[in-house]
């Protein structure tokens, strides 16, 4: 464990020497939770229910999806990739310590005060808004959200990883992860409600692991999904941590073999 | 200027063939591009299912604000990526092979990487814009479209004040690439139409940043509704900017460290 301890510790000490860039991206992510405020209240304008949502009701899906949006989010694709496409993993495969561990364990130290800072900035939106949102303080929605997010938080971790192995085989994977970034935020519900969408799409929806992320916490936060539901959706995420965690192993095992140490 | 030209040539042949070595990529970039546009184009088709309209504009409007929007954004990552990797050069010291060169050092760093992907889309979206604005009450090679397309160049003259700004807060912190991705997402409020925002945060993006006289101005002036002291403050907030932003650069360079090389 103590091992662990001190990677996190390292890499947090680390992420803390570029402290201009975490605090201009989170002006930009304020900037972004804004306008997105801001459109919809305008789009209200005159309308009492659009899609069967009203204002207050899609301010707080937008406000507590963004917030756990925000707390998941990680770069671990790209830390992963240039670890194979310079050489780096190299050395990994020298340390008593599997990589798969160590950059895990690595990322979260390194996020960790994004993460933090990331969520405060939502919460000083949430603040400015919060007599236009719904308030829901029932402890057993709240736990089920939480595990749901640590769920979340482990898949995307694991997808984010998984894309970086790609390396292995195609030495630029930031495009087919810019095109993942893309469809998970939608179908994960990041612009809108998946609900405003045909049902087929929703059904569909659960079935991935992107809505967990987004839509389905905020969901259940507004009382629209039931605690079942939730129950349901973390079996789901459970089933993808496995199943992702087995691809995992399998791109590892081939791979490795196709793995040269370029850059070394 | 020839010779500016000229250089500008080679580099975007430098950048084509470096595209094409990396295809896979390039094409997962191109796909990726066209689908975060689907994806807020269907979001306000969706919109649009439920109100007649957002602040006063009808469906085709906002489509412009947003097709505008875009094209702005697409020209401006077209032309002017070099800004995206220049951190790199002032944190190894590289800025120093880059200042004897015989070619402005500014435009080398802004252009020296064009975006073909973005080229692409922004014809695309030029195309699209034609569709949009041929649904609209407005006249073809009208005045309108002649300040319309003024405008936007203004506005792309405000963009490159920015992006030289960009530089040289790198220059001076060692570590800002993130402005550009700030004043990224910034522009994204000009995506839809500013009377959204209050009266405060009209005059703060109109006056303090001019994210409104680079979108929202072209697509009103189109629709006849911009005054002419609005055509004349944009004129003069692009001056402000860009000569701002130059004397800024100049005195940034003075500060430049070569740190590390």
């Amino acid at each position: 464990m103590g091992k662990y301890l001190t990677i996190i510790k390292t890499a947090w000490q680390r992420s803390m020497a570029y402290r201009f860039d975490i605090i201009a991206y989170r002006v930009g992510d304020l900037a972004e939770m804004l306008i997105i405020i801001l459109m919809w209240s305008a789009i209200y304008d005159g309308n009492t229910k659009i899609g069967n949502y009203t204002l207050p009701e899609m301010l707080t899906y937008l406000i507590i999806g963004n917030l756990v949006a925000v707390l998941l989010r990680n770069f671990l694709y790209e830390v992963v990739a240039k670890d194979i496409k310079d050489g780096l993993l190299s050395a990994h495969l020298l340390k008593p310590i599997s990589y798969f561990r160590y950059i895990l364990v690595r990322e979260i130290g390194r996020i960790a005060m994004v993460t933090m800072i990331s969520g405060a900035t939502q919460l000083v939106v949430t603040v400015f808004f919060i007599d236009q949102i719904i308030i829901n303080n029932d402890l057993m929605v709240i736990s089920v959200i939480i595990l749901m997010v640590i769920l979340a938080f482990v898949i995307e971790m694991l997808i984010s990883y998984l894309s970086g192995l790609i390396t292995f085989w195609q030495d630029e994977v930031n495009g087919l992860n810019f095109i993942i970034l893309r469809l998970r935020k939608f179908f994960a519900g990041g612009y809108f409600p998946l609900n405003l969408l045909p049902p087929w799409f929703l059904t569909t929806s659960f079935l991935l692991p992107f809505a967990y992320s987004f839509f389905v916490p905020a969901q259940i936060y507004l009382g629209r999904l039931s605690i079942q539901a939730g129950l349901k959706g973390i079996l789901v995420e459970m089933v993808w941590i496995v199943l992702l965690y087995i691809f995992i192993k399998i791109t590892w095992h081939f791979g490795i073999k196709k793995y040269e140490g370029v850059g070394i | 200027m020839k010779k500016h030209a000229r250089v500008w040539l080679q580099l975007t042949n430098c950048a084509f063939m470096s595209y094409t070595t990396n295809r896979l990529d390039t094409f997962s970039y191109f796909i990726g591009k066209t689908v975060r546009f689907g994806f807020f184009a269907l979001m306000i088709f969706s919109i649009f299912r439920f109100t007649d309209n957002i602040s006063g504009y009808g469906k085709y409007e906002a489509l412009l604000f947003f097709l505008t929007f875009n094209l702005i954004d697409s020209l401006s990552q077209a032309l002017f990526r070099g800004v995206y990797v220049f951190k790199p050069d002032v944190q190894r010291g590289q800025l120093d092979y880059l200042l004897p060169k015989p070619v402005n050092t500014l435009f080398y760093i802004l252009s020296r990487l064009t975006d073909m992907l973005d080229i692409i889309f922004s014809l695309l979206l030029i195309v699209l814009t034609m569709l949009v604005i041929q649904r609209l009450p407005i006249t073809w090679g009208g005045v309108e479209m002649g300040w319309y397309t003024v405008l936007i160049i203004l506005g792309l003259l405000i963009i490159i004040g920015i992006h030289i700004l960009t530089v040289a807060i790198t220059i001076r912190t060692e570590e800002s690439d993130s402005i550009i991705w700030l004043y990224r997402r910034g522009l994204y409020l000009g995506s839809f139409p500013p009377e959204i925002f209050n009266s405060t945060g009209q005059f703060l993006f109109t006056y303090i940043l001019p994210i409104f006289v680079i979108v929202a101005f072209p697509v009103k002036a189109l629709l006849g509704l911009l005054d002419w002291q609005n055509i004349l403050a944009a004129l003069g907030l692009t001056i402000l900017w860009l000569g701002g932003a130059i004397l800024f650069w100049k005195s940034s360079l003075k500060k430049y460290s070569s740190a590390s090389s």
